[in-house]
């Protein structure tokens, strides 16, 4: 990752989810993933339009597989103060894992499900439009200072 | 202070795991490369919504970049012991 950052970085376009997803990993665990620890209640619903914005344009059904596996993953009641999920990455066909506690629902890989992967990635590591600045600049630091 | 490829970056982990294992808890758990806080805005004010960590798969991260900065603080941490 750190070779492909500092080539981004060059080229003028640091973008993190670029360089993670140029390097074609083929490990059998997930390449990456975020948790996301909640300080305060948001409903199911809330959650998952969150990320209308981010998958604008993209193929509907790939959009819905993953609003279900991150709706039954969650859960009804949504996300409580002190509740975590997480999404991991996978680069076979297990696509995309979303886990809260023992629930655990996978979005299985294909193209138009890459599309969204790469998006949602995005959400938390474009330097531009990521919902947490905090978190991009946490990462660049800690790769750049190795 | 973290362990794995980013053990040696010292920064504020926010109350995460260093390590992150995988759903399987078959394969390397995933290392802590970053954390955040989302916000939102809710009316007039700025709320706190969840903190965020990205982790990565180690071979990913730093392949050959570990071992030479290991290498290299061991060499550092030798120097003070030895001064």
């Amino acid at each position: 990752m750190y070779a492909a950052v500092k080539k981004a970085q060059a080229a003028g376009s640091a973008q993190l989810q670029d360089s993670l997803t140029a390097l074609n990993y083929k490990g059998p665990g997930p390449m990456a993933a975020v948790n996301l620890k909640f300080v305060r209640g948001v409903g199911q619903d809330a959650i998952v339009e969150a990320f209308n914005d981010a998958f604008k344009g993209l193929d509907a059904d790939a959009i819905n597989a993953f609003k279900v596996a991150t709706k039954n993953a969650i859960g009804e009641k949504g996300m409580q103060n002190g509740e975590e999920f997480s999404f991991f990455w996978y680069a076979d066909e297990r696509g995309l894992v979303v886990l809260k506690g023992g629930s655990l629902h996978s979005v299985a890989s294909s193209p138009a499900i890459k599309a969204v992967e790469q998006r949602l990635l995005g959400v938390y590591l474009d330097g531009k439009t990521s919902v947490s600045p905090e978190l991009v600049k946490s990462v660049n630091e800690n790769v750049q200072s190795v | 202070m973290s362990t794995g490829v980013f053990a040696f970056c010292e920064f504020d982990e926010k109350g995460f795991q260093p390590t992150l294992a995988a759903p399987d808890n078959k394969t390397k758990p995933l290392v802590l490369a970053g954390v955040g806080m989302r916000r939102k805005n809710l009316y007039v004010m700025e709320v706190d919504v969840y903190k965020v960590g990205f982790y990565v798969e180690p071979s990913v991260a730093l392949p050959g970049k570990l071992i030479q900065v290991s290498s290299m603080m061991q060499s550092f941490i030798s120097f003070l012991q030895i001064s």
